[in-house]
């Protein structure tokens, strides 16, 4: 019994850390109907720039975060004006292509950090002892980057829904050209996005590698979590997106106590191709296939 | 002395792709007047408007708005310039309340001024008072439509631009619509409608012209239009002897 | 026949580098051509979904694994010889790929390529997991003994897939495919079962992707998970098709050849450097140059898709033989009491409408009055909340909409829905051959249709090519060639010259007098007036009046429907 409540424990509070490394593709795709298929590989940068922080200034995590969600900022701003905004076509063509170049990207981004980093599995230690909570004894790490993550996700939600900007991303979200016609420049509403996305990404991905081992080929799995995730919680959805998270985070806890991590890697896609058939709308979301 | 001109096209030709659906169309508007551009489905009054707001490129001639030539200029610029559009079905942000719509149609302004011009809003429309914290998705047709004007009138345009504000209205909720335009125009807003409900629009401007495919054919003061067959015959030519045969019968190969 | 002889030089090349390298040649050179000719034929496969289909696809990659595991058990375990190894793995895939193309056909964009790279994991994960494969380690088995024979083999098939695709586009299948792919709307109401056509597809694309797993693990005699299923082969027949250009023939030859001999050369001198300069490309050709060489050739006159097949010479206007005359006096078509909700808005409600044979009725209406929406409903593209629909003296049970089109209800769309890259001529032969299967009958029938509405001389034009007016003739050319017993034609003249008014008017006389029903929607009224025998007009999804069309006309509810109220007086004007 013990075993099952430290395991759901567990498996919430990875579910905050999923949630952090999901809502940056959930605004991006909100605002601009875009999957950034590179997603996991800026998170997984966004580790590294922390991992050099640590290993040459010496800089802990926490605060090595707003340097690489700034720094991740800038790039996918960058990426969205100088490419992304290029790709004028409509309808299917528009999409794919789109996909096309950030499935392009992801490769760039990952190799590029393998030129800089290599290949091996690289983590950053912080707050290496454990919470005791009575007999239920918790990571400290783990706990504390839940909790950023918690944070972080309520910032940036608050954000989107009291300030006039925030609003202007869900209003060109919903409607470019009525956002247009109230005067709001939809083009620089998608750069901020897509920086802002990104900056979340590159931020979680600082959080993240105190828990999870990178590698930089550990892009392409993190962005089809970050995806099964978004899919499951309803595209463009933060509170399905919230909910998702914490299912994702008891059924992966869970797999790989169970069955083991192999299985549990597994599990995930499962579950994945499952939502995607089942229901295509996510959770709680009504519009889903695109 | 004719009042200072907001609005000034030249020999305006506009489409989608390379083929032109609007055909060197000239048209001027001044200081506080009310333009309706009637016709029927796909005579090319929303081609019109889209090329005014830089929606469409222009395949040749030229838009002045205050004077100033708005080439280069994107839709949110023509905005800022102020231009208030309410364009074709609508373009509400579903999720978004009422009173967030509204603000966001004078986003650039300072939030106390936002609050101050969402109370006229609602001096002018009160029917959305109540409506404030509704989401606009679920508003009806009517009060739709209203928010879209209200939203167009919030960053205080020299110009309002409608592109059928009564399609999917009812006859009753049209009436109802505008009236509420006609209380604005004593500020000197000039107003360009595109409507193909001809009686309303007609009504409520002074100035009326008939689109037929892709050129002004028809055009003078609203009331003179009102009495005119050709009006009619533009529509549907149900009544019009000449239309009703124009359509060929000698085809028998 | 510039084209021919290039087609010819691509596909002599391939066969003379297959029959050289089994005579000379160092190993080093065997290996390059094998990975060439490899990367041609993944390419190859990916197009099929990924081009031909409209399906991108980031998890082709599980159909190489697929094949290379089935063919490698099937020489170790079954001691099969290599050949039949080969088509065990394509059977394999295939027998793999039929269910699962029966879900993931359902996704579309974003969700298919997704789950498609999900499902290469997932098979990654499971083959680590079992021990008849040897787990993450892998297998080793007995590889090709002549790596020149190894690579002539390959360039061989690659070659046999090349020419495959040439002739699948010259067939009735690659017409309907391609249909699909521009419009899969358009083409279910043009009788094509988009289904069946889609799942073959996408079984063809697997097999061909096993097959090249299955010469790799061939070539190389060894296998583990990661190499099988390695995303780096995804990236590249993404890239290869890309950059030669997605959905023609010849591009994953053109782009396969190119980038393989690029990655080749990146891996011996910038072996680090290679991925990103192969992402980068990736991202070059889908922001700057969509269509890849193949387009770019194309806007030149080189190499452009040829028609399929061609209308017969000596073609009359007038059909073989008169069909059997029905009943004038019986109903073909009726609907009672048709409704519909949108978003708890009734959009139709409780319409009926009667069609009979050989008679035209007129549907009218302002916007939004429900006129598309109740097309929708007869044509089985939507779902009638209320109401029941007898066609031909029978209630019609819920059908798809290309059964619905095969068995006698044809219609246009409101807006044009034609297909981008199908021709003029195939267009209408696309509609007449889901109608019969013989293909000389369907030729002659496309053929005569488009004599009938003047268009044959333009047959090879594509409709981007066509003025508006007669892109609306070619729509109902394709709804003619259907022959069906209702037509319904939706805003079928807005647009059109009274030069190719007279042309419909022609076309839908002949239609008429062979006994179809034509059910006309119309916006302005002249362009019907003289061919239709009773209006209703529709307001608010209700109808509002009905009858002949200048007692209907003159009623005062129908102009104040489409003139708006607000006028003091209706009379005032009607007069």
């Amino acid at each position: 019994m013990l075993t099952v409540i430290t395991l759901a424990i567990l498996g919430l509070l990875w579910g905050g850390v999923y949630l952090l490394m999901a809502t940056g593709l959930n605004l991006i795709y909100g605002v601009m109907k875009v999957v950034n298929l590179a997603h996991g590989d800026f998170i997984v940068l966004g580790g590294l720039l922390a991992l050099s922080l640590f290993a040459e200034v010496g800089l802990n995590p926490l605060a090595a975060f707003p340097i690489a969600a700034l720094v991740m900022f800038t790039i996918g701003a960058g990426v969205q004006f100088g490419l992304l905004e290029h790709i004028t076509a409509a309808g299917s063509e528009g999409e794919l292509r789109t996909l096309l170049a950030t499935f392009g990207l992801s490769y760039v981004v990952a190799n590029a950090s393998f030129l800089v980093w290599g290949s091996q599995f690289q983590s950053v230690p912080f707050l290496e002892g454990a919470v005791q909570a009575g007999p239920i004894a918790i990571p400290a790490g783990l706990l504390a980057a839940s909790l950023a993550a918690f944070a972080t996700t309520l910032l940036i939600h608050l954000w989107l829904t009291t300030t006039i900007t925030g609003k202007s991303l869900h209003a060109t979200a919903q409607s470019a050209l009525g956002a247009a016609s109230c005067g709001i420049d939809v083009r620089r509403v998608r750069m901020l996005a897509f920086g802002l996305g990104s900056a979340m990404a590159g931020g979680a991905g600082a959080l993240v590698i105190t828990l999870i081992p990178f590698q930089t080929s550990t892009g392409g799995e993190l962005t089809v979590h970050a995806f099964t995730l978004i899919a499951l919680g309803g595209l463009g959805n933060y509170a399905g997106a919230w909910l998702a998270a914490e299912l994702l985070g008891l059924t992966e806890v869970f797999a790989q106590f169970y069955l083991g991590s192999n299985a549990a890697a597994a599990v995930i896609y499962i579950v994945f191709i499952a939502v995607l058939v089942v229901r295509p709308q996510g959770l709680l979301g009504q519009a889903g296939r695109v | 002395m004719s009042p200072p001109e907001v609005l000034r096209l030249e020999g305006v030709s506009a489409g989608y792709g390379r083929v032109p659906a609007l055909h060197a169309v000239d048209l001027a508007l001044g200081h506080g007047e009310t333009l309706a551009i009637i016709g029927a489905n796909g005579a090319g009054k929303s081609t019109l408007l889209r090329a005014i707001m830089g929606e469409i490129p222009l395949l040749g001639g030229q838009i002045r708005f205050a004077g100033t030539r708005l080439d280069g200029f994107d839709i949110h610029a023509r905005a800022r310039l102020g231009i208030g559009y309410a364009p074709e079905g609508r373009q509400l942000f579903p999720m978004l309340s009422v009173a967030d719509t509204l603000e966001l149609g004078a986003a650039r302004e300072p939030a106390s001024v936002r609050r101050e011009r969402r109370s006229e809003m609602f001096a002018i429309f009160p029917k959305l008072r109540p409506l404030r914290d509704t989401r606009c998705g679920l508003l009806s047709g009517g009060e739709q439509q209203m928010v879209a004007i209200a939203r167009a009138l919030m960053g205080r345009p020299k110009l309002l631009v409608l592109d059928e504000p009564s399609t999917g209205l009812a006859p009753r909720v049209i009436a109802e619509l505008y009236a509420s335009l006609s209380r604005l125009l004593d500020g000197g807003l000039a107003v360009l409608v595109a409507e193909q409900n001809a009686r309303a629009a007609l009504r409520f401007a002074r100035h009326a012209a008939v689109c037929e495919d892709g050129r002004l054919t028809l055009r003078g003061p609203a009331k003179t239009l009102a009495e005119d067959p050709r009006v009619i015959a533009a529509y549907i030519g149900m009544r019009d002897a000449t239309i009703w045969s124009a359509a060929p019968e000698s085809d028998e190969a | 026949m510039r084209d021919r002889l290039i087609e010819a030089v691509f596909l002599g090349t391939l066969l003379l580098l297959a029959l050289v390298i089994t005579r000379s040649g160092s190993a080093y050179l065997a290996q390059t051509l094998f990975n060439a000719g490899l990367a041609i034929l993944l390419a190859i496969g990916w197009n099929v979904i990924g081009g031909f289909t409209g399906y991108v696809s980031f998890g082709q990659v599980s159909f190489f694994g697929v094949g290379a595991y089935v063919a490698a058990l099937a020489t170790t375990r079954l001691a099969l010889p290599w050949p039949m190894a080969i088509a065990a793995a394509a059977l394999g895939a295939i027998i793999l790929a039929l269910p699962l193309g029966l879900i993931m056909l359902r996704l579309s964009g974003i969700f298919f390529a997704l789950g498609m790279f999900g499902l290469a994991r997932i098979l990654q994960i499971s083959v680590s997991a079992m021990r008849v494969t040897g787990g993450p380690m892998g297998m080793s088995f007995d590889a090709a003994e002549d790596p020149h024979i190894c690579a002539a083999v390959m360039l061989l098939v690659a070659a046999a897939a090349l020419a495959a695709t040439w002739l699948m586009l010259r067939s009735r299948f690659g017409l309907r495919l391609l249909a699909i792919r521009d419009d899969a709307v358009a083409a279910s109401a043009s009788g094509v079962h988009v289904w069946s056509v889609k799942v073959l597809a996408f079984c063809l694309s697997a097999a061909l992707a096993a097959v090249g797993g299955a010469l790799y693990a061939w070539n190389l005699g060894y296998l583990d998970p990661s190499s099988a299923f390695n995303g780096t082969i995804e990236l590249q027949s993404v890239l290869m098709v890309t950059a030669g250009g997605i959905g023609t023939v010849w591009g994953p030859l053109v782009g396969g050849a190119t980038i393989s001999v690029l990655s080749t050369f990146l891996w011996a001198r910038f072996p680090m450097e290679q991925q990103i300069v192969l992402g980068g490309l990736t991202i070059l050709i889908a922001v700057a140059m969509p269509g890849g060489a193949m387009a770019a050739l194309a806007r030149r006159g080189v190499l452009r898709r040829t028609p399929v097949w061609a209308p017969p010479p000596a073609v009359t206007a007038a059909p073989a033989t008169a069909p059997a005359m029905p009943d004038k006096r019986a109903p073909v078509l009726r609907c009672f009491n048709l409704g519909i909700r949108f978003g708890g808005v009734l959009a139709v409600k409780a319409v009926d409408l009667v069609a009979y044979p050989a008679e035209m009725l007129a549907v009218i209406g302002p916007n939004g009055a429900g006129k598309s929406t109740l097309f929708n409903l007869i044509s089985a593209f939507a779902r009638p909340a209320t109401g029941h629909i007898v066609f031909d003296g029978k209630r019609l049970p819920p059908l798809r909409p290309e059964r619905l089109a095969r068995s006698g209800i044809a219609r246009t769309f409101q807006t044009s829905r034609l297909f981008a890259s199908l021709t003029v001529w195939e267009t209408v032969l696309l509609a007449a051959l889901s109608l019969h299967r013989n293909r000389r009958r369907a030729r002659t029938e496309a053929a005569r249709i488009l004599a009938q509405v003047g268009l044959l001389e333009q047959w090879r034009e594509v409709p981007e090519t066509l003025p508006p007016g007669r892109q609306r003739l070619l729509e109902i050319a394709r709804a003619l060639a259907l022959q069906p017993k209702v037509l319904l034609l939706d805003e079928a003249m807005a647009g059109m010259s009274a030069e190719e008014i007279a042309r419909v008017h022609a076309a839908l006389r002949h239609a008429m007098a062979g006994g179809c029903a034509v059910v006309a929607i119309e916006h302005v009224l002249p362009a019907i007036a003289p061919l239709a025998a009773r209006v209703q007009v529709l307001d608010f999804g209700v109808t509002i009046a009905e009858g002949h069309p200048h007692a209907v006309l003159n009623d005062p509810a129908v102009i104040t429907a489409y003139l708006g109220v607000e006028l003091e007086d209706a009379a005032d004007v009607a007069a």
